[in-house]
């Protein structure tokens, strides 16, 4: 059954059992990936998928379905699923189907001269990054991912209340692993880049800064434990960030899963901290003109000179707390249930630039990598532990790099202890949002070593 | 699900250009998730995944098409797609003789997740959610979550290989958060298995929510942890932990036959201390970690990965097996059709040994005690880890002294294991679920309770 055939039946279906209130949510995408090993193709992946959420509204009650199977019993299954799990469903939550915003920003996710991209385009570009790495140094030992990926999707939003949207979007990601030898042993390292623009994909680019990151790792040393001023870079504190960044979720907040419950108005951060939620960034990865409820998107500060000024919000947290929603409702996956996430999501920059900052700093840690944080770090307590690496820095340059370090703090505590903002701002990987920072200096952290 | 006829079209289109290898996987299950949070039940989701992934494989280069169109055509048109990703070739031409097999189970499900109404789930979370929140008046919320999958899997190939699978899973996670003046602090239990609702029946529901709340009591009252090099000992259990991350990792073929593992070339070797030995074992009944098959159709085993300190084997899928001129030894999985194969842990756990917690603690002096593990990652080129504890105590002078909080233990697993001087007898294995390239898949860690002389502890107390 083809997906437009699929949500018409749906609809008729659910007018049939009477349900007044239902929602689809329907994507469909294709992605490739090429991976080169030693000038060959070694690994090479296409596929095509596609999917289709309900969401029905039972007597103030959701209950969801999903199927990626588009068969005659697709229907049925959905239709059945989402009743019964709304029958079970106990919260008092004030739920509904979005009507529509009055508009929609423009945002452009789709990029034509990604799409013009075919296969052996992509195959040399990874061919030229191997290439590339091999060449940077003698030391290279083994160069263990030289790898394209390009991906399209569209997201359909149809409900009960009328709406119907549409947003397409793509994006072309390249990446390099390398490893290079330190004595007896190696030490590895990753580059990656993302792209809107393939006129911007530079081969050597990437190639050098993952053989360069991973020499700089070289000849570590140890260093004993105590307390130290902390620079982080923009990779490290966009991993940092991203892991905690639920806090600013309203959904955890109202559940007690988030210190930052009731803290709006409130100095939560040292006054050199801003952080935005932008859904309509110009080139964002995270951009999109509705959230997953089909509410218009719209920038705003989170928190602005180290004040909350606002939680994310979707619909039904907006209207338990009696706020309007922001705008930043978000399903997981396909058939994960609506939360809240940040879209891009970044620490507004400052003026200086690294350098400067370290020299600012004078004596302390430079922070570039950090390690475990889908376990060391408790969003709720805000505890943090985290296995790390980066370099010293002394008279306010970097110096030798350090390993077999660890950085402990807290969260809520760190964003206070900020004490200041360097200019160079960058994003992450998108995940659940996308998220940015420049070098960030943290007044102290536990760090544990020799 | 296919039939041989379907099966022998897709690989003989799969095959057309040459191919040396082609290999079809199908997919088709449910599952469902139902959360409470708040007092109330909040969330239930119901799923339904069907899709097929073609590989094909010439020389050591694979091509893999997947798509969720299951329709002979549809499956006929990721083979072409993949076929046509090779360089052109002559066919192999030979006739496909499939012999069908359907895997003899050996994690029987007594009450599949159709049969259990949905009521008798929903009691089951309220009753874990209950017992969590009635713990302590310090218990300030609690979620709990029911999660149920089950599919059946066809992989069939040109070496003739068509065998069918079916797996059920089922498994009961709860989160408690403690709350006292500004401190917030949360403990986890996630109890799985291979089974139907039936695992109900062998799992303590109300204690596993009790311990989960315990954990996060406890750690309120947890001081920080202080920082250094220190001896530890490691809880049995979830402690496994360490070794899936320090050892399993770099063990997996798709590592070691490109040279790309901390352990590549050392088979034979000593890489432990002697009182040391593991396995990586695919064929408990009913245990979280296990299958009939993998996910290329090979039947799991038993593989004794190290045996009184020395490496006697790796985990092997099809390609790595190629690469590195060995068979499979049916570690080939995958999280879903998604996903290519590749060599992967299932149950992993190190063996008994002799030694008592008791004696451990007592001979260690200054040190720390993790009772509890909450996961960790590995660099597997350099074997670095890092692993965060969840309930730890310090220990002074062979004395369990007081509760510590936020520490992490780093390393490297070439370096830990040799350092290992204690093990226990108290084996006991624990759920969770593994992320690496070929997504996210059920496994188990394990071990007894473990000492290591010396180990870099990373906590916020600065001394």
């Amino acid at each position: 059954m083809e997906r437009d055939a699929l949500i018409q039946a749906v609809k008729e279906g659910a007018q049939r059992r009477g349900i007044a209130d239902w929602e689809i949510y329907a994507t469909a995408g294709e992605s490739f990936k090429v991976n080169v090993y030693k000038g060959e193709v070694e690994d090479y992946k296409v596929n095509a998928s596609q999917g289709v959420s309900l969401r029905v509204l039972q007597n103030g009650r959701v209950g969801y379905a999903t199927t990626v199977a588009m068969d005659e019993d697709a229907v049925t299954f959905l239709l059945d699923h989402a009743q019964e799990n709304a029958s079970v469903v106990e919260t008092d939550d004030p739920q509904q189907i979005f009507a529509g915003s009055s508009s929609y920003e423009k945002v452009e996710g789709w990029y034509p001269s990604l799409a013009a991209l075919g296969a052996d385009w992509k195959i040399d570009a990874a061919r030229h990054m191997e290439k590339a790495a091999w060449a940077v140094s003698d030391r290279v030992k083994s160069v263990s991912a030289s790898t394209l990926q390009s991906g399209s999707g569209e997201t359909r939003l149809v409900n009960s209340a009328g709406l119907d949207l549409r947003y397409e979007e793509n994006v072309l990601f390249a990446y390099v692993e390398a490893a290079v030898a330190d004595g007896d042993v190696v030490q590895t390292a990753m580059a990656y880049r993302c792209y809107t623009d393939a006129a911007q994909f530079s081969a050597q680019e990437i190639a050098q800064e993952a053989v360069e990151r991973a020499l700089a790792k070289c000849a570590a040393h140890k260093i004993p434990s105590g307390s130290r001023k902390i620079a982080m870079d923009s990779e490290a504190f966009c991993d940092f960030l991203e892991t905690f960044c639920g806090v600013f979720s309203a959904e955890n907040t109202q559940k007690g899963m988030s210190q930052m419950a009731g803290k709006e108005g409130q100095a939560v951060a040292a006054p050199c901290v801003t952080l935005m939620d932008d859904p309509l960034l110009e080139k964002g990865l995270a951009a999109r003109p509705f959230d997953d409820e089909g509410v218009a998107c719209r920038t705003k500060a989170v928190v602005k000179d180290g004040v909350l000024e606002t939680l994310l919000h979707n619909l039904k947290t907006a209207a338990k707390q009696g706020v309007t929603t922001t705008g930043n409702a978000s399903k997981a996956g396909l058939s994960a249930p609506i939360t809240v996430s940040p879209s891009n999501f970044f620490v507004k920059p400052g003026v200086l630039g690294q350098a400067e900052l370290l020299a600012q700093m004078g004596e302390g840690l430079l922070i570039t990598e950090l390690e475990g944080l889908h376990a060391g770090a408790n969003m709720v307590s805000g505890d943090f532990s985290l296995a790390a690496r980066g370099f010293l820095v002394e008279g306010g340059r970097k110096g030798a790099a350090v390993e077999e370090i660890t950085v402990a703090g807290n969260f809520y505590q760190l964003l206070r202890d900020i004490t200041a903002v360097g200019a160079d701002l960058k994003f992450g990987m998108p995940g659940s949002g996308c998220v940015g920072s420049p070098t960030v200096l943290i007044s102290a952290l536990a760090i544990s070593g020799q | 699900m296919m039939t041989t006829q379907t099966v022998r079209r897709v690989l003989e289109e799969a095959s057309a250009r040459g191919a040396d290898f082609a290999e079809i996987y199908l997919e088709d299950g449910e599952n469902n998730n139902i959360s409470m949070t708040s007092g109330r039940i909040e969330n239930a989701l119901s799923g339904r995944s069907v899709g097929a992934g073609v590989r094909v494989i010439k020389g050591l280069q694979y091509v893999y098409v997947y798509t969720n169109d299951v329709t002979e055509q549809g499956l006929l048109r990721a083979a072409r797609q993949a076929a046509a990703a090779l360089p052109e070739a002559q066919a192999k031409g030979c006739d496909l003789v499939l012999r069908a097999e359907v895997m003899p189970q050996n994690s029987p499900v007594r009450i599949s997740p159709a049969q259990a109404a949905i009521a008798r789930k929903t009691d089951v979370v309220r009753a874990a959610y209950a017992a969590a929140a009635d713990y302590d008046a310090c218990i300030a919320q609690v979620r709990v979550n029911y999660i149920e999958w089950n599919k059946r899997v066809q992989v069939a190939n040109t070496t003739g290989l068509f065998r069918e699978d079916a797996r059920t899973y089922t498994r009961l996670a709860t989160m408690a958060v403690a709350a006292e003046g500004a401190q917030t602090q949360t403990g986890f239990e996630g109890p799985g298995a291979q089974m139907g609702f039936e695992f109900f029946d062998t799992v303590d529901v109300t204690r596993t929510a009790q311990d989960a709340a315990k954990t996060a009591v406890q750690l309120l009252r947890a001081d920080l942890c202080p920082s250094g090099k220190m001896p530890v000992v490691i809880g049995n259990g979830f402690g496994g932990v360490i070794f899936h991350e320090a050892c399993g990792h770099p063990l997996e073929a798709a590592f070691t036959s490109k040279g790309e593992s901390v352990f590549a070339g050392k088979l034979g070797q000593s890489i432990a201390a002697p009182c040391v030995s593991a396995v990586d074992d695919g064929t408990l009944p009913n245990a979280w970690g296990s299958s009939n098959m993998d996910d290329e159709g090979h039947p799991t085993q038993r593989n004794v990965l190290i045996e009184n300190g020395v490496l006697k084997t790796y985990l092997v899928d099809y390609l790595s097996g190629l690469r590195m001129g060995s068979a499979s030894n049916g570690a080939g999985r995958r999280q879903s059709y998604a996903y290519a194969p590749t060599s992967r842990m299932s149950n992993t756990f190190i063996m008994p040994g002799n030694d008592t917690q008791e004696e451990m603690i007592a001979t260690m002096g200054d040190g720390l005690y993790c009772c509890k593990m909450s996961g960790g990652s590995v660099n597997v080129q350099t074997s670095e880890f890092n692993f965060a504890v969840s309930e730890a105590y310090l220990v002074r002078g062979g004395k369990i002294y007081r509760p510590v909080r936020g520490a992490t233990l780093i390393g490297k697993g070439s370096e830990i294991l040799p350092r290992i001087d204690r093990v226990g007898s108290d084996l006991a294995l624990a759920q969770g679920m593994c992320g690496a390239a070929s997504g996210s898949i059920p496994t188990n860690v394990g071990q007894p309770t473990i000492r290591v002389s010396e180990i870099t502890v990373g906590g916020q107390k600065g001394e």
